[in-house]
């Protein structure tokens, strides 16, 4: 099954492949970065890094139509906003990050058949 | 008709690219686009109409002026730019604050926010024309008040003429 969806994204392009491309393109060069920071951020218990990068990718998600991603970076905001339980936040920053990572590879793969 | 400065603010290049991309299309914009607040407010002399502001603009830089510090200069250097806020935080207590401040409206970035913004700027549109209609009557009022002063004083002029020439009294 698809973790991403690109409606939104042919939409918001009226369906011009290069734009979209562009579009992917931008977000591929970008989400492993923020994915990073979010990663460093925790290994050093700075949880206001992981918020502002978490909130950042937040959008960036939706954009890419990866529905199953959308509720866990809230959820990772809200808790590195909070701090509440480390261990749980770390254990949804490692889940979050094998399903961004997947939804990476199918990304190249349709921004390369673009 | 004078082309709409629309300036734009955010550290997220991809936000930065699809505002443009989308508000683009309408031929009497024009666009500057800033990473950051203290690169706008270098700018701010070049009077734009409207300003898409991000409220979190300390992603890349954690040191960057905040977007509601940013708001509230612009509107101590100048009152009539609008500004739409965007930002992350679907929080109705941020859209409270960033309108106390003086933010024209709040759009949260979500797939519908381009639309959402497009809305905005139309109203902020006809929200100017109505403004400046508003003016023009105010001007028309108070140029009937003087017209119907000077006509009073005039009769009055006149019938005291009139006593004067001819002896009138009514």
């Amino acid at each position: 099954m698809s973790l991403t969806n690109l409606s939104f994204i042919q939409q918001f392009t009226g369906n011009d492949p290069v734009k979209a491309k562009k579009y992917i393109s931008m977000f591929l060069a970008s989400a492993p970065g923020l994915v990073s920071k979010m990663e460093h951020a925790i290994e050093i218990s700075d949880f206001d890094t992981l918020r502002i990068n978490a909130h950042s990718l937040k959008p960036l998600i939706s954009y890419m139509g990866i529905a199953t991603l959308e509720q866990p970076i809230k959820d990772i905001e809200s808790y590195a906003a909070n701090t509440t339980n480390v261990d749980t936040l770390r254990a949804m920053l490692e889940a979050f990050k094998i399903e961004i990572e997947k939804a990476i590879e199918e990304l190249k793969v349709k921004e390369a058949s673009l | 008709m004078k082309p709409l400065k629309i300036f734009v603010v955010d550290d997220d290049p991809i936000q930065l690219e699809m505002i443009t991309d989308h508000l683009g299309k309408f031929k009497n914009f024009t666009f500057q686009t800033f990473a950051t607040g203290e690169k706008l407010l270098e700018k701010i002399s070049e009077k734009p109409d409207i300003i898409i502001l991000d409220y979190n603009l300390d992603t890349v830089d954690k040191n960057a002026m905040e977007g509601v510090d940013v708001l509230q200069e612009i509107k101590k250097i100048d009152d009539s730019i609008e500004v739409i806020m965007y930002s992350g935080q679907d929080n109705i207590e941020v859209a409270v604050e960033t309108m106390r401040f003086g933010a024209f409206d709040y759009v949260t970035k979500t797939p519908s926010a381009f639309h959402r913004m497009e809305n905005i700027i139309h109203r902020i549109l006809k929200f100017r024309e109505l403004r400046s209609d508003a003016k023009r009557y105010k001007l028309m009022v108070q140029m009937a008040g003087y017209a119907i002063v000077i006509a009073v004083a005039l009769t009055i002029i006149l019938k005291l003429m009139g006593i004067q020439v001819f002896g009138w009294v009514n």
